[in-house]
């Protein structure tokens, strides 16, 4: 049987990098001073994992370099070595080296040695100061033993003589001689004679110790290390001998007085005796037993036979293989989990289909139907809520990179920082989670490289040396927020400002409230730093950032007071595949958008637009000038309306600022399923997807920030076409 | 059919063996720790346990003890699962009362062997 | 002497079954535009369906109609004449659109193309397809694969992941929204 492995290889691979990311907490978390032993051996105990499982898949350059870090580690939690900062720098290093061997086997990459050489050497030279490589070698040897094959052949016959005198204890580590003796059977002639002197009587015998001694003639052509394999396990509770003799000796060392005659028959009966004596013990006990086969070996005319009784299990009880433990996790394919998500996606267009075609029933049955609807829709929802609930992890995956981000980047600007986190258990979509990674990280090394002072300047303001970040995370309605929180320098309003004058984003007599000022620096092309530095300027930019955050359907905002510090706080939707809608009508079009960003909606009194620099509507909704896009323009569809007295204005808050759509009709609000564009289209600016209504229509969702970018953009650019 | 018990922290070594071991005709529970594994065993009869040594919870040495205390296992064939290369960890194994080991690793001929070695 | 060749009547939607097969001989769906006759290589016709009337998208390139929805996929559609700069013509009883799948990576695209009418499926093999003289029809040669006849008439068939290429829809889309 060959049993292909590779099977195993993505499995293994997931629970090594998780294994990894253990490591790598449990390492930052070590202080040297004080620290849990328990600490150390689960940090031991994932490197061994990784050896074994990469050893056993044949993983090698992973299997060697993962033995030395368990050597290290096993030193250190023997207490044979001290913990120094200088050793967990290392295995934090080699816990990266890791992770990017892993990475490149994952995809089927050659591993060069050139990236994993140096700290290996490291970590070589480091037990090499104090131990020998004695270890190592020990391993491969006995490694090398036991892959050994056992029948290993040699032309010429030999002649053994064993004698094998066992401790009475050895039963009781389910040793069994008859398995050895079957065993040494297979090499070839086995001869087999038992000394019975030590038997005591039944009053005073022991069911579960051994007192019989044997010996043993075996003929045949195996190694002697083949022989000694046989009796490796019970090598020290025995005494044993085994000496290679010559055909006339050994039948001398079989015969010799004291043992029974007849050998066949004589161990039938002192194995029977025994077997006997076993059972009469262990019937009280409802021992199990197994039924072994016979085995007759008609060269040697040695039988040996066991009879035991035997306790078969039911079929039920051997089918429950998994039982349930409560507190215990499956691993769920994803492709598994967007089926099932696709299936309630189609559950929910079906149910606001029957919606619909119950509207026009004028039958009797319409109470029942609207119930059976009813009914629906809470089943829906309740399964689309544990749907949902499978994909949802909580955020500390994400948070969890950033200690030691943290750790190395303060190194690196000599700033120093400290990072807490808040609300690591709140969850949220699988998907979401991986993709918001990267802004996070670049947020953060913003807020340590632009928001956080060095000691001395925090010191020359009144402040403590140590900045403090801190990564929140709660629920707010039906979104996650995510704050990073600095307490730093804060942003500049008048250097910000000045850089988007300069940069022509806006004009130098625009008026813009605090948030519309700090949300400028997520515009495109913006970047304060006059040097854009290593560490958070790389190309990455805010306005991708934002970008990324609007792709999942989020957004973000900022704000920031004078050496207090900023504010950078991320909205993401919990799902990402389905919506509460407000469907609106413009022409023939029918548009959704999102009940999240929906105020209110509402006749406007032509009589209260203000007509703003000769382009922009406005009405004061409480104070706060609402600018209007008229949909049909932006979409070039032909209105039915084109007067504020036939249509409804649709109040949306997008990044940091409201607006006013307007629409033809106010029409129902329902739940949509988001379908991309993407997979077959491209991306449009302002439409976040699309749905399928009940009447099998398409209707686009719209995507308020994107829309309020459109406009902004057409805005400044009729005003530059103005001026 | 034999029923075989595989204890490993390590859920890819727990596949292997499992699948491994069913291919070669064993009826097989597995376990992730020691604790789970002494649960399972003392409501399922095994007929041999295959165990790995260091585990959360209870590592193999200590089940190996508490399954010996168990009337059920007092001979039932133990094997520990080793990488261990100093012969003291193989010596406390057997002192727990295990009937022998497995070195890691191991290719799935040489485990199937083993448990057949054992189960007679 | 050429057999007419008549506008296929089938029962829409129809979907397409494909048959691989490892000769020589490729197969093309027929279909007539302008007057004129073109094939798409059968392997990457999904299915054919009647008109519908397109969900607009907006700001889009005028040769895209907008989005379908194909039993849960959002399917955008093209229509051919304008994308070859041919004169409008009103959809009839004959026009269909055929949806057509290209391969990108781990995914399928599709795309449906509206063109006058469909008829036959023909064989033609590799070897008998010809290069198209340069400027033929005036359509941009990179949409051409080569020329075929079939029933005696020529068919001009249709590179299809030229076709449905999005990079100019999306150059279209980046220019356009900043204007």
């Amino acid at each position: 049987m060959s049993i292909d492995l590779s099977q195993f290889h993505q499995v293994f691979f997931e629970e090594s990098f998780e294994g990894l990311d253990i490591m790598e907490q449990a390492l930052l978390g070590l202080d040297p001073e004080n620290f849990e032993s328990e600490t150390i051996n689960t940090i031991f105990r994932a490197a061994h994992s990784i050896k074994g499982g990469s050893a056993t898949f044949k993983f090698n350059q992973v299997a060697d370099f993962t033995h030395v870090m368990e050597t290290l580690l096993d030193e250190m939690r023997n207490g044979e070595r001290p913990i120094t900062v200088t050793s967990v720098d290392l295995l934090l290093k080699s816990v990266d080296v890791l992770r990017e061997v892993l990475g490149l086997l994952q995809q089927k990459a050659k591993v060069d040695e050139s990236v994993y050489k140096a700290i290996f050497d490291q970590l070589n030279s480091l037990i090499d100061n104090e131990h020998s490589v004695a270890n190592e070698t020990a391993t491969s040897t006995e490694e090398v033993t036991n892959s050994e094959n056992t029948t290993a052949t040699n032309n010429s016959s030999t002649h053994w003589f064993i004698e094998f005198k066992p401790q009475p204890q050895i039963l009781r580590t389910g040793n069994e001689p008859i398995r050895m003796f079957r065993e040494l059977e297979s090499f070839g002639e086995l001869v087999c004679v038992a000394d019975i002197s030590n038997i005591p009587t039944l009053a005073v015998l022991e069911e579960d110790s051994c007192c019989l001694s044997w010996r043993l003639g075996l003929v045949s052509n195996v190694e002697r290390s083949a022989i000694d394999e046989v009796f490796e396990w019970v090598a020290d509770e025995c005494e044993l001998e085994i000496k290679q003799v010559s055909k006339i000796e050994l039948e001398e060392l079989i015969n010799g007085t004291k043992l029974v005659d007849a050998v066949d028959v004589s161990v039938e009966q002192k194995e029977s005796q025994q077997t006997q004596a076993i059972e009469a013990a262990n019937e009280a006990n409802e021992g199990n037993q197994k039924e072994t086969s016979n085995e007759t070996n008609e060269a040697s005319g040695t039988s040996i036979q066991v009879r035991q009784s035997t306790d078969v299990k039911s079929n039920e009880q051997v089918a429950t293989t998994a039982v349930n433990t409560g507190g215990s996790s499956i691993r769920v394919g994803i492709d598994k989990v967007d089926s099932l998500i696709n299936l309630v996606g189609e559950l929910v267009i079906t149910q606001s289909m029957l919606t619909q075609v119950s509207d026009d029933l004028t039958s009797a049955n319409i109470e029942l139907i609207r119930e059976g609807l009813a009914q629906l829709q809470q089943n829906t929802r309740e399964l689309q809520e544990s749907v949902m609930q499978i994909r949802m992890l909580p955020i500390s995956f994400v948070f969890n990179r950033f200690p030691r981000m943290v750790r190395d980047l303060s190194a690196k600007l000599n700033k120093k920082v400290e990072l807490i986190i808040k609300g690591e258990n709140t969850e949220l979509d699988k998907t979401v989670m991986e993709q918001i990674g990267d802004p996070l990280v670049h947020l953060v090394r913003n807020s340590m490289d632009h928001g956080i002072e060095t000691p001395e300047e925090r010191l020359s303001k009144g402040k403590d040396q140590t900045g403090v970040v801190e990564l929140n995370a709660f629920h707010q309605g039906g979104s996650i927020v995510i704050e990073i929180i600095d307490d730093g320098a804060g942003i500049n309003k008048d250097k910000v400002k000045g850089k988007a004058i300069e940069k022509g984003i806006i004009n130098t007599g625009d008026e813009l409230s605090d948030e519309q000022i700090f949300q400028l620096i997520f515009e495109p092309g913006f970047s304060t730093a006059a040097i854009v530095s290593d560490v958070s300027g790389r190309g990455v930019g805010m306005d991708v950032v934002k970008q990324n955050i609007s792709s999942l359907g989020g957004t973000v905002e900022v704000t920031s007071k004078p050496d207090k510090g900023s504010v950078f706080t991320i909205r993401l939707p919990l799902t990402l595949a389905i919506l509460d809608g407000q469907l609106v009508r413009v022409g023939d079009q029918i548009y959704i958008i999102p009940l999240t960003a929906v105020v209110e909606s509402l006749a406007v009194n032509p009589k209260d637009i203000v007509s703003v620099a000769g382009s922009m509507e406005v009405f004061k909704l409480r104070n706060v000038d609402v600018p209007i896009l008229r949909l049909y323009e932006t979409f070039g569809i032909k209105p039915e309306n084109t007067e504020f007295d036939n249509t409804t204005i649709v109040v949306v808050e997008g990044a940091g600022f409201q607006m006013g759509f307007m629409v033809d009709e106010l029409l129902a609000q329902q739940q949509v399923v988001i379908k991309s564009l993407e997979s077959n289209f491209v991306a449009i600016e302002g439409i976040s997807g699309a749905t399928i209504l009940g009447d099998g229509r398409v209707a686009l969702i719209l995507d308020v920030s994107g829309m309020q970018r459109r406009s902004a953009r057409a805005k400044y650019k009729k005003r530059a076409k103005v001026a | 059919m034999t029923k075989i018990l595989a204890v490993d922290d390590s859920s890819s070594m727990r596949q292997m063996v499992t699948f491994t071991l069913k291919t070669a005709g064993f009826d097989v529970d597995d376990a992730a720790d020691g604790q789970q594994a002494l649960d399972k065993a003392k409501s399922n009869q095994y007929d041999v346990v295959v165990s790995d040594v260091n585990m959360p919870v209870m590592d193999g040495i200590t089940l190996v003890k508490n399954l010996r205390n168990l009337p059920n296992y007092r001979f039932t064939p133990i094997l520990m699962l080793t990488t261990e290369s100093a012969g003291d960890k193989k010596l406390e194994g057997k002192q727990a009362g295990a009937t022998g080991w497995i070195v890691k690793p191991f290719n799935p001929d040489q485990l199937v062997a083993t448990v057949k070695k054992v189960i007679g | 002497m050429s057999t007419e060749i008549v506008p296929l009547k089938m029962n829409l939607p129809m979907e397409i079954e494909h048959v691989i097969d490892s000769s020589d001989s490729r197969q093309f769906l027929s279909f007539k535009l302008n007057h004129e006759y073109y094939g798409f290589d059968i392997l990457k016709v999904c299915e054919i369906r009647g008109w519908q009337l397109p969900t607009l998208l907006p700001n889009s390139p005028d040769y895209i109609k907008g989005v379908i929805n194909i039993r849960g996929n959002i399917v955008p559609i093209m229509n051919l004449r304008e994308k070859f700069g041919f004169e409008m013509k009103a959809p009839d009883k004959s026009t269909v659109i055929i949806i057509l799948s290209v391969n990108e990576g781990k995914n399928d695209r599709t795309m449906g193309i509206v063109v006058d009418s469909v008829s036959d499926v023909f064989n033609c093999n590799q070897k008998d397809i010809r290069k198209a003289p340069a400027s033929d029809n005036g359509l941009d040669s990179a949409f051409i694969e080569g020329l075929c006849d079939y029933s005696g008439v020529t068919h001009v068939l249709i590179n299809v992941p030229e076709l449905l290429k999005l990079n100019e829809i999306s150059e279209h889309y980046r220019t356009s929204v900043n204007a």
